[in-house]
């Protein structure tokens, strides 16, 4: 197993940073994202990171795919949370799973960043319940589904042209009772719900679907009927290590502002940085950080490899999430009554981690996907 | 149209400066593309023309070629890394002797274009030197060029004047570094430089070096030692009874350091403002 990153994914953290740092702008949290931002990210192939160049992708390997988001969230998890929802759940599913007119219509305008993507799968009642979801389709004789139902927060759903819906085809199977059907935005039947009022996260624009008999062509059916469960899953295996990497952004952002502000902070005469208590809090930040770096590296590297990471992954997302809230909490405890006013920023990095603790699977989930993988056979580690 | 431009790999972090604090190891610290260079290499890309190449080039150790498989990935042609032992130590002369050695070889060469300094060690000379190694015009802190025919036109701001060159190639030119014109690489751009793309590599013998004018033995001159500056801050704290007087001495504070101010400062809720 090789920890180390090579020189091309070094230049692609690199450009990610640079980029991130100087074209987003966080003067106004709400409004990260623009048209402008969108254009620029997809001019460097953003939307569309591991897809082969035939798609209009960059083809490159999860370890990339992670250190982009990883950089992305850095300066804002609102912007990683887009490009990670976009890459993994919703151009990933189409990719495995569709047919090569599919590809064709939402494959290659998705990963090149013309449109946006979301996944359609938690509804009022079925959030980590996944396969409770009442949202229902019908197929009719001219080759149609008529779908009705209710989305909740949906993921970049304000600004999505393409959505994976998540529907039931048959009420009575739970898991295999489930389809997912790709749509455009522009369907008869769609309508948007107002955006989330959020803790965290607020420029992007999650928000509820809707749809009142909608209509969506049979040809837009993603896999077979019944395959919902398979895609969701799949999905959320890939998502899980941008999720994941989404946290550590977040942390590494709360711990490079925590350090800066602890050198210039004076009490008692010397720096915090000279205090022993916030030199504690420091180390155990850069220790979980890096811990947490190297499961998510080990998650990418093994599913770049082709070897199962299921576990790694819900691994990877669970300690990342809990590291970024306990370093995003640590860094408004060094900075004081400051930190927990809006003018040094880092309340906005707790605010943004504490999501990362459920959205693609709560950390609840997460461990008893962990403990069943561990319990079903023993994991020894890959030699 | 054949161009060159210069590019010099210089460390992301100025922390790592060896024991003997005489240069920094750049072997041990991650490198970037000097951020003017970038500039230069946008100006390049900005100027072609169909049948037109870009080349890129620089000297420095042998991880430099990432540098140089960055420059691919955002649109150059071709790449050259002058790496050898023996350029090691080289100040900006010893560098410019073994550039346009590089540049006689590569041959038929219409337009060098350099960044004007570097963030490491801010000489500025090697363009200069360069462009009188190889005895062409230097048209130096180019802040736009256009080129018709044989005929350069370069416009530059110098001493607040505002100055139109004009020379006719081949000429070199440094370009400004007011210049802040951002120029990234894509992701499929660098997946394909760095899994398919090749650069050359001469070493000494390859551009037929005069050895003793190479590396330290060239240099004229050296580093007796670099030091990370530190940073001293000193808080003055003004307070006057009157608001008014307290501002004017802030204005006076500022003017004995040279800082220059306009000549109406207007509080942002459209109070009346304060004469300097």
């Amino acid at each position: 197993m090789h920890l180390i990153y090579n020189s091309k994914q070094k230049k692609i953290r690199e450009l990610a940073r640079d980029f991130a740092e100087s074209e987003i702008d966080n003067d106004n949290e709400d409004a990260v994202i623009n048209d402008d931002l969108i254009k620029k990210l997809a001019e460097l192939n953003f939307f569309g990171i591991q897809m082969p160049e035939e798609y209009g992708g960059a083809g490159l390997d999860t370890v990339s795919y992670a250190i982009c988001i990883e950089e992305l969230s850095r300066v804002s998890a609102s912007v990683g949370l887009m490009i990670s929802v976009h890459n993994s759940v919703a151009v990933y599913p189409i990719y495995v799973f569709g047919d090569d007119e599919q590809k064709r219509e939402f494959l290659t305008p998705l990963a090149r960043g013309e449109k946006i993507g979301s996944f359609c799968l938690t509804e009022p009642n079925a959030g980590s319940d996944a396969s409770n979801i009442e949202t229902f389709a019908v197929l009719d004789g001219d080759g149609n589904y008529t779908v009705n139902g209710h989305k909740a927060f949906v993921t970049n759903g304000g600004i999505a042209d393409i959505l994976l819906i998540f529907i039931k085809t048959d009420l009575d199977d739970r898991k295999r009772g489930m389809s997912v059907l790709i749509a455009e935005s522009d369907i008869k039947g769609f309508s948007r719900g107002e955006i989330e009022d959020l803790c965290g996260m607020r420029g992007n624009p999650v928000c509820s679907l809707i749809f009142t008999d909608a209509v969506i062509p049979a040809r837009c059916l993603l896999g077979r009927e019944g395959d919902g469960f398979r895609i969701a899953m799949t999905a959320l295996d890939a998502g899980r290590i941008g999720i994941a990497a989404q946290a550590i952004g977040i942390a590494q952002a709360a711990m490079e502002a925590s350090i800066k502000y602890s050198k210039e902070r004076i009490q008692f005469g010397k720096p915090l940085a000279a205090q022993q208590m916030i030199q504690n809090y420091i180390a155990e930040m850069g220790v979980n950080i890096e811990a947490a770096r190297m499961l998510v590296f080990r998650a990418a590297s093994l599913r770049d490899n082709n070897k199962p990471y299921t576990m790694y992954s819900s691994m990877a997302k669970y300690y990342a999430s809990r590291v970024a809230m306990e370093t995003t909490t640590r860094a408004i405890q060094i900075h004081g009554a400051y930190g927990y006013s809006k003018s040094y920023g880092v309340e906005r990095f707790f605010r943004d981690a504490k999501i990362t603790e459920i959205y693609e699977g709560a950390s609840e989930i997460q461990k008893i996907v962990i403990a069943k993988s561990l319990l079903e056979r023993f994991e020894s580690v890959d030699l | 149209m054949r161009i060159v431009v210069c590019i010099k790999q210089v460390p992301r972090e100025f922390s790592a400066l060896t024991d003997s604090e005489k240069w920094i190891n750049r072997e041990e610290v991650s490198g970037i593309i000097n951020p003017n260079d970038r500039v230069a290499i946008k100006f390049a890309l900005d100027l072609r023309e169909e049948g037109d190449e870009i080349i890129a080039l620089t000297m420095g150790p042998p991880n430099s070629v990432d540098s140089l498989l960055e420059t691919l990935a955002m649109g150059v042609d071709r790449a050259i890394l002058l790496t050898d032992e023996r350029f090691a130590e080289a100040d900006t002369l010893a560098t410019s002797y073994a550039l346009h050695l590089a540049i006689r070889k590569i041959g038929s060469v219409d337009l060098v274009i350099c960044g004007s300094r570097t963030i490491d060690s801010e000489t500025g000379h090697v363009g200069p030197q360069l462009a009188e190694f190889l005895r062409i015009p230097l048209l130096s802190y180019s802040n736009s060029l256009t080129i018709q025919g044989k005929a350069i036109t370069v416009e530059r701001f110098c001493d607040r004047y505002h100055e139109v060159l004009e020379a006719e190639l081949p000429v070199l030119i440094t370009i400004s570094h007011r210049c802040k014109e951002r120029i990234y690489p894509t992701l499929s751009g660098l997946n394909a430089a760095f899994d398919a793309c090749e650069v050359t590599v001469w070493d000494a013998d390859a551009i037929d070096a005069d050895i003793s004018r190479v590396g330290r033995k060239g240099s004229a001159t050296f580093v007796e030692r670099i030091l990370t500056p530190e940073k001293q801050r000193v808080v003055t704290i003004i307070n006057d009874d009157k608001t008014e007087r307290t501002i004017t001495k802030l204005f006076e504070l500022l003017k004995d350091r040279n800082i220059l101010l306009l000549d109406k400062v207007r509080s942002r809720r459209g109070f009346e403002g304060f004469d300097i």
